[in-house]
């Protein structure tokens, strides 16, 4: 499934519902865009165009890990990301791990949610 | 305050064990002018920032070069892990596992340890912000070093990808110079007018 996220400006992207790994790649992709722009912002913060694209990225890169927070697990700690049915930011694997990203969680800790 | 976020910066592959390229990566992150020197060296020149632009730069790139650290410990890690033990002793890695195992521990290529020596924080602004647009260039040329002895595409590309984001950073210290400037003529700040 593909839903437009933005049709009112530079930002074309969609956000296509797949694996974890394809989502986790959408959320990178996203959230470089957005560190980049930020920057950008900060020494030229009158730029109306670069405003315009980091709000839509923004915007996205909310869905985007809505998405991913609810059918695989948190991102953030602190309460910066949901868990729902139990505490899970004990169970998704790490970033340092052979396996980050290459299996999804049990069935049993997933709940796929459509958009 | 900081939130971790549960991802690295950029995504890692399956990368070979190679001690000797672990021995290189460790200057990139512990070394005069590595991942952790440049961290802590934006984040603590903040407290004497004037300008809140500017503030927000190093905060902004600050932030950014923790998840540059931790990026080249999660290579490290995956260039140790596995790794032979003729290997390890043939690469002069043996002590660093026999003490860290296959975690990073910040110094250099040579073993020095890391030191607050390198952090480059004089509290004034424009020696600051001017220390940073060298030391982004000095790690920009730390990256080209060790590209040079790696072989690995997996490691390549993640390395690639943080030597680019040095050029962005010099960039944008280069800009920042200049808002930093008129701020200070501007408002007359003059940081060694202190009673």
């Amino acid at each position: 499934m593909t839903k437009q996220v933005h049709d009112h400006c530079t930002c074309s992207e969609t956000i296509t519902v797949g694996k974890k790994q394809h989502l986790m790649q959408q959320i990178a992709e996203c959230e470089f865009m957005l560190i980049d722009i930020n920057l950008f912002l900060d020494t030229h913060p009158d730029d109306t165009r670069a405003l315009d694209d980091y709000n839509c990225y923004a915007e996205q890169l909310a869905a985007l890990k809505d998405l991913y927070v609810k059918n695989y697990g948190p991102i953030h700690n602190f309460g910066n990301s949901v868990s729902k049915g139990s505490w899970r930011w004990v169970k998704a694997d790490w970033p340092w791990h052979n396996d980050h990203m290459s299996e999804p969680m049990s069935k049993e800790d997933t709940h796929h949610v459509d958009l | 305050m900081w939130i971790y976020e549960k991802k690295l910066i950029y995504p890692v592959g399956d990368i070979r064990p190679n001690p000797r390229m672990a021995k290189l990566i460790a200057m990139l992150l512990g070394g005069a002018n590595g991942e952790l020197t440049a961290s802590l060296t934006y984040l603590n020149q903040r407290y004497c920032m004037p300008c809140p632009a500017v503030a927000a730069v190093l905060t902004d790139i600050g932030t950014e070069e923790l998840s540059h650290v931790e990026l080249l410990s999660v290579i490290m890690k995956k260039l140790l892990a596995d790794a032979s033990t003729e290997s390890l002793r043939e690469a002069g890695m043996d002590g660093w596992v026999a003490d860290h195992n296959c975690c990073p521990f910040p110094q250099d290529q040579e073993g020095y340890k890391w030191t607050a020596a390198y952090i480059g924080t004089t509290g004034d602004p424009i020696a600051d912000i001017t220390n940073n647009m060298a030391a982004e260039q000095k790690a920009r040329a730390g990256y080209e070093g060790v590209l040079r002895f790696c072989d690995d595409p997996q490691v390549i590309a993640p390395l690639q990808f943080l030597r680019q984001r040095e050029i962005v950073h010099y960039q944008r210290f280069g800009e920042a110079l200049n808002v930093l400037n008129e701020y200070m003529e501007r408002y007359q700040v003059c940081p060694v007018t202190r009673k």
